[in-house]
């Protein structure tokens, strides 16, 4: 046993123990310690001899013995050596009884060593291989037998040969801390050793191995049993992932490590390269083998880890640049230059290009794929910290997942970067708010382009307007917040250099309780917008572009949202700008249009002072201008949805930051005279402008039903319902809202709607007139007109190169115009007339007559039809921005003035229809008079054009579509025979509708073919109430039919053709002309928009009235 | 600066210690010391006198030389006086010069003369100078130093009555001497202070001045040797232009109607940016915007300002001048919506506006019109 002891134990097989040789008990009492001697080497037990050879060659400074006894202190303190000890008791029990008699007998104790041998120890693997001993002179000593040490796992890791090696065993000192720790414990295993060459041994090697030492030692127990050492566990590779502390989860529900390959750590907080804890190892032994494991060098050894499928490995490293960020000088004049930017980044930079009075801005040397990462770095931006140093490097430090990252680089003078300018719109923030856009300027080739990264570190889109404008926009899909966080900058070539974090901006958070209706009059000349958040008002556009960086445009120019609105008046022009750089754009169908398209497009009007160089064709060189968005029959043009999806972007945007409120119910207006499939297409595309708006602005699945309430609105509904007066019996009110594309009449009596119906007779007939009068110079009065509009306009129109229509020219420079300066002008026009015959004088003045004379016969026929003893008379209430015109007819524009001219009209009426009226048509006939007229433009201008944006937003909150309101026949029509039903006489107060005429004929579903009687000779109205309408063109006598013969031929004519092709469409009756547009068949409603008014100018029969009363040409 | 009491002492002190010890700083009393008989031999006479003439010749040479080199600087100095004053005057009297003095040329214009001569006379006095020094050095060299012989004490009175005598008059003749002697010192030793330190400010002035001077004549001559420098360059220039010419057959063709010595023009005032143009005119000019249909440039203080109407010299009355008052273009649009009809450009882009040349409009009733289309430029 106890050479097996010895054999195996101490000396290690092979040593050669003599088979016979053996211990008895000596008397040892007088027997000194004995100090080895070399003369009696052989004298000592092999034990010892090997403890004592051992210093000997550590005293005479042998290499490898000092590198061996180095190893020894290493791996026992790691804990790859254990130390086992025997006492004397173990040893007597377990082997032979003398064996500690021998040791404790030949023990070589010192002088100082008073209590003499109290145990062996045997210095061991975990695999029992023992590999050296304890000797108090030196602590350890290798063992001389090693024939087994290379069969043992633990221990191979460490030899080279049959020596220790110290280079490898190294390995344990990997982590920083542990090397620390470690050299601690070996200078300090120096106040243990009793002499000085081995003290000076252990001092020696840990400067040249370690490094110099400058703390303090620590006081070691003697023997080294009573060492603290690190101790070697069983590691769980599954513990060391998880315990990793630069991990998060992914989408995939599985975990990104991010690992520091290759990091510098020379700079980096010892927070990063610390251990995670006392019995892991630091984050920096972590390293990627492959995509799918992730070894960590632990405790002397690597451990791999298996990743699982959903796992990931990013390397810390590639989400910094690899390549030197951008920083650029700014005047410290120019305060406002980077007022967004967080403060973080103005470094003090050591560049010896900056001088007193500039401003060093530094980029941060992160990609934007780090904050995909790292989301919570540009929520807390205030942690970050940029600090310089003396060789032009600036060293950043980021939180990333609780850890301390630092990234040092030495950035780049960009010098063309404060040459570039950014501004955002909104201007604010809120997590329910999902589209940011970043207009920016500045070339792309020397200057790069500027991106927005949202809060979850998306990279905006970019869109690339010209060459030196883009726009980036934040806008998810996903609908997942997205308030803009940091700029990244990009070069010419798309590489990164570098992020700006954004300061932070104001925060709106609303609850889903505070909601908006937003009502929408989309005009032929102009369009206006009314919001209800609580009250109902006109919706004025406020939010400007938000300056990120750099020193904006000294001008206002279309391209982006208006930095100045135009002034407040509630409406602008219904023109839209397309981008000339995108040849694609024309061809963009509706519902194809995209995020892009609606930054390649502009509303000019909105931007203060634009109208003017609009109308002088300023912009011609990169913008197409679009007008006629409202009656475009060409369903493939992108225009109109995107002037829809541009005007409701700015008012979401409005609505949500001003007022507070998400619009949940909008109200488009319309004009009756709407065909019904025009109609319903323009309902589509305007809920597909929704749809679309909210979705970049809600964040909304764009296909989603049911999110929002949509109301159309008919605009004569809307213009009543703007006045909330009314409900006074027999009070009969009567509203006509002349606007550029239609006329718009409704007629209520105690709050119910009698009559809505819409003529085409409005803004536009009338400038072509205008047109006429200003190119045939020959006509009467035609400078004179001239004159007259330069004068409202404020140039004479012969220097405008014409390229807008007449209306539309005239609704952009009016939207200029303050109420006052217009007044002026409109008086000091009408002071000085257009002398005795003027043909547009009398074209305006006929015009507005026509349209007062068909509101009120529509009056007198409702009354009549409904027996309505008007005691409180006619009230006209005049809304709409055509009565602006009226300077034209030369006309004042007052109520009194109106009033006096429909009291004329009502008269001439009244007398006509009395001579066949029936008794009792003729007792509600005779109780009709113009009680009041109301020009809502009377003091200002807008109101009478933003009444219906704002009627459409009471109609919404008050009562239900009306019904039975069309309008009546105004005519008789004798015998009309429909179909194969049984003629029957319509009377003018009669309804011109479908279920009037089922009542009338019977059910059907169709008009397959309709005939009245008349009379051959068609050179006399066919009707006498027509005759009224040319009989207010009788300059000499008013009222008076001198309408040249033939040409009633002509017009008869076209009447009867509108009444025998009547048809049914959507429940109305419409006449069918071979176009895309479907005319009212009501009679009177036609006589005016296609016959006197038509849209095409081939003929125009009211020139021939003009000419029968002296008013067409100059003679 | 006060003199110590310490000081003072210690000199009392030592006079008393001189005049005990017979020192002839403060006695009168003191007779002539035998002559001392461990003189070395005399040099001969004529060696002597040799040297002196020589060491007399050459200080003399010495003199002329710093005189010339005197005469030197300050031929050096009138150059560049003129250079100070105008570089390019300065280069082009030095051209002249050049011309007129050319390299090699053996019989130069009397205002060359000045220059050849002094260097002649120069190098010849310089060669006085070394026969000179030589001749010193060829002279026999003595063996030894003649060494001022040392004066022998007078020390002891022939009686004890002279002796008290010399004692009382000493300390009666020390006393007053003393007292006086330190006034004195007093005195002498300020006012040597102040002179001293008054030599020493002027001292350190002219080193300082002297410093400078040193500084700007090496300055100035090194640029008067690139100018020359230069100009030979160009004469080389001119010559191989002449020799090419010649060769592609142009005998005919003067030397002087190819090369057109460069002709001083005032600086041009475009092109320009345009804002440092406005705000050097701001003072002399109102701002203005462009009615857009009445084709007029119409006095805005308001709204638009895009304009800068200035009024300069270079204008016949009632011109002005009409520039962008703005520093930059956003982008192009800016260019397009605002200028264009006043301004071409053929590459609006953002950028700094320069005005290349300016646009030029006349005075009318209402305001301004157009009347030459100016030209602007777009940098980056």
């Amino acid at each position: 046993m106890a050479k097996d002891f010895l054999n195996s134990g101490i000396l290690g097989g092979g040593a050669g123990f003599a088979d016979g040789a053996g211990f008895r008990a000596i008397k040892t009492e007088y027997v000194g310690s004995p100090e080895y001697d070399p003369r009696f080497f052989e004298t000592f037990p092999t034990v010892w001899a090997s403890g004592y050879a051992f210093r000997k060659a550590l005293e005479m400074n042998s290499e490898t013995a000092v590198e061996e006894w180095m190893t020894l202190f290493l791996l026992h303190y790691f804990g790859v050596l254990h130390l086992t000890t025997f006492d004397e008791r173990t040893l007597a029990n377990e082997y032979d009884k003398d064996l500690w008699i021998a040791f404790h007998g030949t023990f070589p104790r010192s002088a100082k060593d008073e209590g003499g041998l109290q145990s062996i120890g045997i210095l061991q693997t975990d695999d029992r291989t023992v590999v050296g001993a304890y000797y108090p002179q030196v602590v350890f000593f290798s063992s001389r037998g090693r024939e087994t040490w290379q069969e043992s796992e633990n221990l191979k890791p460490f030899l080279n040969g049959n020596r220790l090696s110290w280079d490898k065993a190294a390995v344990l000192l990997e982590d920083e801390n542990d090397r620390q720790r470690f050299h601690l414990h070996l200078r300090s295993i120096t106040s243990v050793l009793p002499r000085k060459e081995l003290k000076d041994r252990i001092d020696n090697f840990c400067n040249q191995r370690i490094g110099a030492f400058y703390g303090t030692l620590t006081t070691l127990p003697v023997h080294p049993s009573g060492w603290e050492t690190v101790g070697r566990r069983v590691v769980d590779p599954q513990n060391l992932l998880k315990q990793y502390p630069l991990q998060k989860p992914n989408a995939k529900s599985g975990t990104i490590y991010y690992l520091l390959n290759d990091f510098d750590f020379s700079y980096q907080s010892s927070k990063l390269t610390d251990k995670i804890s006392s019995d892991l190892p630091s984050p920096t032994l972590y390293r990627k083998v492959n995509d799918r494991a992730i070894s960590v060098k632990f405790a002397g050894k690597e451990h791999l880890c298996e990743l699982g499928e959903s796992d990931e490995i990013v390397m810390l490293k590639d989400l910094f640049l690899n390549h030197p960020p951008y920083w650029c000088k700014i005047p410290k004049s120019a305060e406002n230059f980077a007022a967004a930017i967080n403060y973080k980044h103005e470094v003090s930079l050591q560049d010896s290009s900056i001088r007193q009075g500039d401003r060093a801005i530094c980029l941060a040397p992160v990609k934007a794929e780090f904050f995909t990462h790292f989301p919570e770095v540009l929520a807390d931006a205030n942690n970050l910290k940029a600090e310089p140093d003396a060789d032009g490097n600036v060293t950043w430090t980021f939180f990333v997942c609780d850890k301390e990252v630092r990234w040092r680089s030495k950035p780049n003078n960009q010098m063309n970067m404060p040459n570039t300018a950014l501004a955002m719109y909104p201007p604010k923030v809120s997590p329910q708010w999902k589209i940011y856009a970043a207009y920016g300027t500045g070339n792309r080739e020397t200057c790069g382009r500027w991106h927005l990264i949202d809060e979850r570190g998306w990279r905006g889109q970019m869109i690339e307007l010209e060459e030196e404008e883009y726009v980036s926009v934040l806008q998810r899909t996903d609908g997942a917040k997205n308030r803009p966080r940091a700029l990244l900058f990009t070069d010419a070539a798309d590489k990164e250099r570098g992020i700006l974090f954004l300061s932070d901006f104001f925060n709106l958070d609303l609850d889903s309780e505070q909601t908006a209706t937003l009502a929408m009059d989309f005009g032929t000349s102009n369009t206006c917008l009314a919001v209800d958040a609580g009250k109902p008002e006109t919706l004025a556009f406020t939010l400007s572009p938000l300056p990120l960086w750099g020193i904006p445009p000294e001008r206002e120019t279309p391209g982006f949202v208006p930095r100045n609105w135009a002034s407040g008046k509630g409406f602008f022009p219904t023109i839209l700008l397309s981008r000339k750089s995108d040849d694609n754009l024309p061809s963009v169908e509706p519902d194809k249009i995209l995020l892009e398209h609606l930054f390649k497009t502009d509303i000019p009007c909105l931007h203060k002072g634009m109208s003017e160089r609009l109308v002088a064709n300023a912009f011609d060189a990169e913008w197409r201008v679009h007008e006629n968005l409202k009656w475009n029959s060409d369903q493939r043009t992108p225009w109109r949805s995107l002037f829809l999806q541009t005007a409701l972007f700015y008012a979401h945007a409005e609505v949500f930051f001003t007022h507070k409120a998400q619009i949940n119910k909008y109200v488009f207006t319309y004009p009756l005279a709407f065909s019904d499939d025009y109609g319903s297409t323009f309902h589509d595309r305007a809920q597909d402008a929704i749809r679309q708006i909210r979705h970049y602005s809600y964040g909304e699945e764009r296909h989603l039903e049911g999110t929002f309430e949509y109301l159309p609105m008919d605009e004569s509904t809307a213009i009543a319902k703007s006045l909330r007066q009314g409900g006074v019996r027999g009070l009969l009110e009567v509203f006509l809202d002349i606007g550029g594309g239609t006329a718009d009449v409704a007629i209520r009596h105690e709050n119910r709607f009698l009559v809505l119906d819409s003529l085409k007779v409005a803004g536009r007939n009338f400038f072509t007139i205008a047109k006429k009068s200003l190119d045939e110079t020959d006509l009467a009065g035609s400078s004179q007109f001239r004159e007259h509009l330069k004068n409202l306009l404020g140039q004479d129109p012969k220097n405008i190169q014409l390229k807008l229509p007449l209306g539309t020219l005239y609704s952009v420079q009016i939207s200029e115009l303050d109420d006052r300066t217009f007044r002026e002008r409109e008086e000091a026009i009408t002071k000085q007339t257009m002398g005795t015959r003027s043909f547009q004088r009398y074209r305006s003045q006929l015009f507005f007559s026509h349209l007062l004379a068909y509101a009120l016969l529509q009056a007198c026929a409702a009354a009549v039809a409904h027996k309505l003893p008007l005691t409180n008379g006619i009230k006209l209430v005049l809304g709409g921005n055509g009565w602006g015109l009226l300077l034209f007819a030369e006309w004042k524009r007052s109520s009194t003035l109106l009033q006096t001219e429909a009291n004329g009209i009502l008269q001439l009426l009244k007398t006509n229809l009395m001579e066949n009226a029936s008794d009792e048509e003729k007792k509600y006939l005779e109780k009709i008079y113009l009680s009041g007229v109301a020009l809502l433009n009377e003091r200002n201008l807008s109101e009478a054009k933003n009444s219906v944006a704002l009627g459409a937003l009471q109609a919404v909150s008050t009562d239900s579509v009306p019904e039975n309101t069309e309008p009546y026949a105004g005519i008789n029509i004798e015998n009309l025979q429909i179909n194969d039903a049984a003629p029957q006489t319509v009377r003018w107060c009669e309804r011109w509708s479908f279920p009037a005429f089922a009542g009338l004929f019977g059910n059907m579903r169709q008009i397959n073919s309709a005939s009245f009687k008349h009379a051959d000779e068609l050179n006399r109205p066919l009707d006498a109430n027509l005759a009224v309408f040319t009989g207010l063109g009788n300059t000499s006598s008013i009222g008076k039919d001198n309408f040249p013969a033939d040409q009633w031929q002509q017009m008869n004519s076209e009447l009867i053709a509108c009444i025998t092709q009547m048809t049914v469409e959507g429940g109305k009756l419409v006449v069918a002309n071979g176009d895309n547009e479907r005319p009212s068949s009501a009679p009177f409603n036609y006589f005016l928009s296609s016959v006197l008014y038509p849209s095409n100018a081939h003929r125009d029969f009211l020139d021939a009235l003009a000419e029968a009363n002296g008013n067409l040409y100059n003679r | 600066m006060k003199i110590s009491k310490k000081l003072t002492l210690n000199w009392f002190i030592l006079c008393l210690v001189l005049q005990f010890g017979g020192c002839s700083l403060m006695s009168s009393n003191v007779k002539q010391p035998p002559t001392a008989n461990n003189s070395i031999p005399k040099e001969n006479d004529t060696t002597v006198d040799k040297r002196d003439e020589i060491n007399a010749n050459i200080k003399q040479i010495k003199k002329e030389i710093e005189k010339i080199e005197d005469k030197q600087e300050n031929e050096i100095r009138k150059v560049i006086n003129i250079s100070d004053k105008n570089t390019e005057i300065g280069l082009n009297a030095l051209t002249q010069a050049n011309s007129k003095c050319p390299v090699g040329k053996t019989s130069n214009p009397p205002e060359c003369k000045d220059f050849s001569t002094a260097k002649k006379e120069l190098d010849k006095k310089k060669g006085d100078l070394t026969i000179e020094e030589k001749r010193l050095e060829n002279l026999p060299i003595p063996t030894s130093i003649p060494i001022p012989t040392p004066k022998p004490k007078e020390f002891l009175p022939e009686d004890l009555g002279g002796m008290l005598l010399w004692l009382i008059s000493g300390i009666i003749g020390l006393a007053v001497l003393g007292g006086s002697g330190f006034l004195i010192y007093r005195i002498i030793s300020k006012s040597l202070r102040e002179k001293r330190r008054e030599v020493d400010g002027k001292i350190h002035n002219i080193k300082l001045n002297n410093d400078e001077l040193r500084r700007k004549v090496n300055e100035l001559t090194e640029t008067v040797r690139l100018q020359s420098s230069q100009s030979e360059q160009v004469r080389t220039s001119l010559k191989s232009l002449q020799k090419q010419i010649l060769d592609l057959g142009g005998q005919n063709v003067q030397p002087q109607a190819v090369f057109t010595p460069p002709v001083y023009q005032p600086e041009p005032k475009f092109p320009t940016a345009a804002e440092d143009y406005c705000n050097k005119s701001r003072h002399n000019a109102q701002t203005a915007t462009a009615d857009l249909f009445g084709g007029l440039l119409i006095h805005d203080d308001g709204k638009g300002n895009e304009f800068l109407i200035v009024r300069d010299g270079d204008l016949a009355d009632g011109q002005f001048y009409a520039v962008p008052n703005q520093a930059r273009f956003s982008t192009k649009g800016d260019y397009f919506s605002y200028f264009q009809n006043y301004y071409d450009c053929e590459n609006p882009s953002s950028g700094t506006i320069w005005i290349k040349s300016p646009a030029v409009v006349n005075r009318v009733e209402n305001g301004w019109t157009l009347a030459r289309k100016g030209e602007l430029e777009v940098r980056n």
